[in-house]
């Protein structure tokens, strides 16, 4: 059976660090200005504001980057096949088929695509991160791939490996043996804009 | 770790001022430094970093990171030049030389170090310092040093269980600290302990996201902490829910304390200390009662008050009470030199040249500004600042400004352009971890991890231990003899001796070189069975003739923080900002991206009431100073607080700060600590 990747974030266990957003940038080589990864704050309108009214306060965060959607509208409307779901179930782009359209930007609903208006700006001025990350030019959208490079060598996501509250896990959504698959057996879980019939294949444990 | 052979692989250490002291993995290509990870082999990071850590891919090659010598001129007009090595050392050299001509003493000499880099090899600036003679040092720290003390009052010594044992406590009681922003890797343990069943309870004024994740979050009052320990402390013996036989047995003036607590001590006193009631104070009680093992870690924060010491004397009491000392699982946290002085500070421990007699002069870190200026036979000509900021980061910047400007030459050693190198004339570029070697314990953990050299220094860049050897020949060539420091050597053989047999049999090796094929935890002595305490009495000692020698009451009584004075409402905390540690990373692009620091938190009800909303900029004032700010409304806050992170407007709101100090320090770290929490200030909109 084909692979279905997929990632299971604990939200109970997420502290808000920033970590994974940090670490992400690091591993993918994402230039200044954007980031693939984002730890935003439920509730409030800004990331230190809590929900509710003291003594009610709840504060919770919200990690997102892409979700891999299984009925991914981004590939739907890329005119040019860029952006495809490739066989192990992940979203992919072909950055040098990507014509910088940004329609794929506007159908996706979580904000999770970020495009290289620029030349983009590295600091340091050297490519960092792990070797086997593409290269992106001037005009292409770019996010976040599963860490590819690091899985298809039999790793896991960079941002899975860092998280220092170990509230992600990554794996097979098709492999009722993987940790992902258990965890969604025993524990209630949700997905990002459900209504949206995207059928992410991020889930969140709450 | 997939990839490794595409990169060499090093083994570093965060030297941060931080409590996790993480062992990093660097991966270098070309020379070039790509990638940092934690290293999996460590057994408290496990593998994990921080935002921080990740960045520092970008702090090491940041463009704004001076790597060659610079000299302004004149001081203060930014009119920075590029000058050698050479002639650095050489102005610096022929400066110290003609001082001690002048003055016949060293002591117009003055030393500034902080813990911005907490290497023990990087401790070669004092033993540099030392071994030129006596000369005029700060002494103090900024801010452990009344819970240092309070501990060594109570029980002798800073020893606390292994903080990874805090996953078997059945609470936790985490009092004044927020280590979801300046401790993370000690969340795992907590988190495990939680999920095996315990309870959490985080007591802090402020709603911290250590406290969003707490079971129970008791908001106490700022510098409160003590009474409310006292609070349910009287609680316990009222209901006699408290160790009686470890009380006769091993406590010092338990009578005294009892008495004091069941006449002398009331509720409603407690209540207005502590702003919590009646009910709080159950919970806890019955929390630390059936909830055993206790794990309590006091934070830092409840003891930058002028009531700090008595803070943590009296919560220490409590856990004497409580059971929760350490002897028998959970235990009582705070920091802890222990694994620290197993080491040989060979780079720190270095003498005069023979012959040369006298001692040093003394200036206390929280008044460095006052004293500096206030010097006299000799005054103070020059003054070398190294990992520290001061001008942001101490306390009175203003006066410790002026004293640099009377200084006829001021060398700061840095990575970067910072508040306190506006004043400095000399800048000299040192180098960060991944281009050094270095051994650096933990003041949390106790794990050992070796740093070893991953790439050539950027640019020009030196270590400290260099700087303080090449400065060392070029006395030794202007004038024979002046300065007993080595003249050169070997990075990698100076962290080999800092190892001794003792050590190497902690760490289970022969040889500092295995530490390369990953970290190893040292095999502290057990602490269990009967109950010891280095007191003079070798109990714990809840009455302490030594703190009434030093003024303050024997026994831990209630002690109220300052009040407001009705000019300046509102209490300003300056606590840690998740995305720096003190002013360091402020500077990186990676970890400010989005962040609206620095910023003045405000409650609702305030904001209200001054027709504040966020975003509006306010004055911030009171007869020390003022400065603007950008509002934020929150309920992070309570309401008689307003909160601005440190460290982000550049030693601005350090200004502001009272001139107080805490109430113990002296015995713990050479000088009292600034009582940084009590500050009041009013606000109005501009």
């Amino acid at each position: 059976m084909a692979k279905k990747y997929g990632m299971v974030i604990d939200l109970k266990r997420c502290i808000g660090c920033h970590t994974c957003a940090i670490a992400c940038k690091l591993e993918n080589n994402v230039p200044m200005g954007l980031f693939w990864n984002r730890v935003l704050t439920r509730g409030g309108p800004g990331l230190d504001i809590p929900e509710g009214s003291y003594p009610y306060l709840k504060r919770e965060y919200l990690p997102v980057a892409c979700q891999h959607c299984e009925n991914a509208p981004c590939v739907k409307v890329c005119p040019v096949g860029a952006t495809y779901k490739d066989p192990d179930g992940r979203v992919l782009i072909n950055y040098d088929r990507c014509i910088g359209c940004r329609y794929c930007m506007t159908a996706c609903p979580y904000n999770a695509r970020v495009f290289n208006w620029q030349e983009p700006l590295r600091i340091p001025g050297h490519s960092y991160g792990s070797q086997g990350v593409p290269d992106r030019k001037r005009g292409v959208v770019e996010k976040c791939s599963f860490c590819q490079q690091l899985v298809d060598a039999g790793g896991e996501p960079f941002c899975v490996t860092c998280c220092p509250a170990r509230a992600r896990k990554f794996g097979d959504l098709n492999d009722p043996e993987s940790e992902v698959s258990r965890l969604l057996r025993e524990r209630p879980a949700e997905r990002l804009l459900e209504d949206r019939g995207t059928r992410p294949q991020v889930y969140y444990l709450r | 770790m997939v990839l490794e052979k595409e990169y060499q692989v090093y083994r570093n250490v965060c030297p941060r001022n931080c409590f996790c002291t993480c062992s990093m993995l660097s991966y270098v290509r070309h020379g070039r430094l790509e990638k940092v990870a934690g290293d999996p082999l460590h057994g408290f990071t496990r593998g994990r970093l921080c935002a921080k850590g990740y960045a520092y891919v970008q702090r090491v090659y940041a463009p704004e990171r001076v790597v060659f010598p610079l000299r302004q001129e004149p001081r203060g007009s930014g009119n920075w030049r590029r000058i050698s090595w050479t002639e650095a050392l050489d102005i610096i050299a022929r400066k110290i030389l003609e001082i001690k001509g002048r003055y016949g003493s060293l002591w117009p000499i003055a030393l500034y170090v902080h813990y911005g880099h907490l290497g023990l090899l990087h401790l070669a600036v004092e033993g540099f310092f030392d071994a030129l003679g006596f000369i005029t040092k700060i002494q103090g720290n900024l801010c452990w040093s009344a819970g240092l003390e309070a501990n060594l009052l109570d029980m002798g010594s800073n020893l606390q269980p292994d903080p990874e044992t805090m996953a078997k406590a059945r609470s936790i009681i985490i009092w004044g600290a927020n280590p979801a922003w300046t401790a993370l890797h000690q969340m795992h343990f907590i988190d495990v302990a939680r999920r095996l069943g315990a309870l959490v309870v985080v007591i802090d004024p402020l709603i911290t996201a250590t406290a969003a994740q707490a079971d129970l979050h008791i908001q106490v009052n700022p510098g409160g902490d003590g009474a409310l320990a006292l609070g349910v402390a009287k609680y316990l013996v009222e209901r006699g829910w408290y160790e009686e036989d470890f009380a006769k047995k091993y406590i010092l003036g338990w009578e005294e304390f009892r008495s004091y607590l069941q006449n002398e001590l009331k509720y409603t006193d407690i209540y207005r200390v502590a702003g919590v009631d009646q009910a709080r104070i159950e919970e806890l009680a019955k929390i630390l009662v059936e909830h055993r093992p206790v794990a309590l870690w006091k934070g830092m924060g409840l003891q930058r008050y002028t009531n700090g010491g008595q803070n943590i004397r009296a919560i220490n009491a409590l856990a004497a009470l409580a059971g929760c000392l350490g002897f028998s699982g959970g235990g009582l946290y705070y920091a802890s030199l222990q694994t620290w002085d197993l080491f040989n500070f060979h780079a720190r421990n270095w003498s005069p040249p023979p012959g040369v007699k006298g001692e040093h002069r003394y200036l206390p870190i929280t008044r460095a500004g006052e004293g500096l200026l206030a010097a006299q036979e000799p005054p103070v000509k020059f003054l070398w600042i190294a990992r520290a900021n001061p001008l942001s980061q101490a306390p009175d910047p203003a006066a410790l400004q002026q004293a640099m400007s009377n200084m006829e030459l001021v060398v700061l050693v840095d990575q970067f352009l910072t508040s306190t190198s506006q004043y400095a004339d000399l800048f000299l570029p040192c180098t960060t971890q991944f281009e050094e070697w270095e051994i650096i314990p933990s003041y949390w953990h106790w794990w050992v991890a070796i740093n070893q050299q991953a790439i050539s220094p950027v640019g020009e860049s030196k270590s400290d231990l260099e700087i303080a050897w090449n400065l060392s020949a070029r006395l030794n060539e202007l004038s024979p003899g002046s300065c007993n420091f080595p003249t050169g050597g070997d990075e990698e053989e100076w962290v080999a001796a800092e190892f001794n047999p003792y050590v190497y049999q902690l760490l289970g090796i022969k040889d500092y070189r295995e530490l390369l094929q990953g970290p190893r935890k040292l095999k502290m002595p057990e602490r269990g069975g009967e109950p010891s305490f280095a007191t003079p009495s070798r109990k714990y000692e809840l009455f302490s003739a030594k703190a009434r020698q030093a003024g303050l009451p024997a026994l831990p009584v209630l002690a109220s923080p300052l009040s407001p004075p009705p000019p300046y409402p509102f209490r300003l905390l300056t606590p840690h900002l998740q995305g720096g540690n003190n002013s360091q990373f402020l500077n990186l692009p990676w970890l400010m991206s989005g962040s609206r620091e620095p910023v003045l938190r405000v409650h609702p009800a305030i904001a209200d009431k001054l027709s504040l909303k966020s975003g509006d900029l306010v004055r911030v004032y009171n007869d020390r100073g003022e400065l603007v700010l950008s509002v934020l409304v929150t309920q992070r806050v309570p309401p008689q607080v307003v909160v601005c992170y440190q460290g982000g407007t550049g030693g601005k709101i350090n200004r502001l700060l009272g001139g107080v100090e805490t109430d113990l320090g002296k015995e713990g770290a050479g000088a009292p600590a600034p009582a940084y929490f009590e500050t009041f200030v009013n606000i109005a909109r501009i």
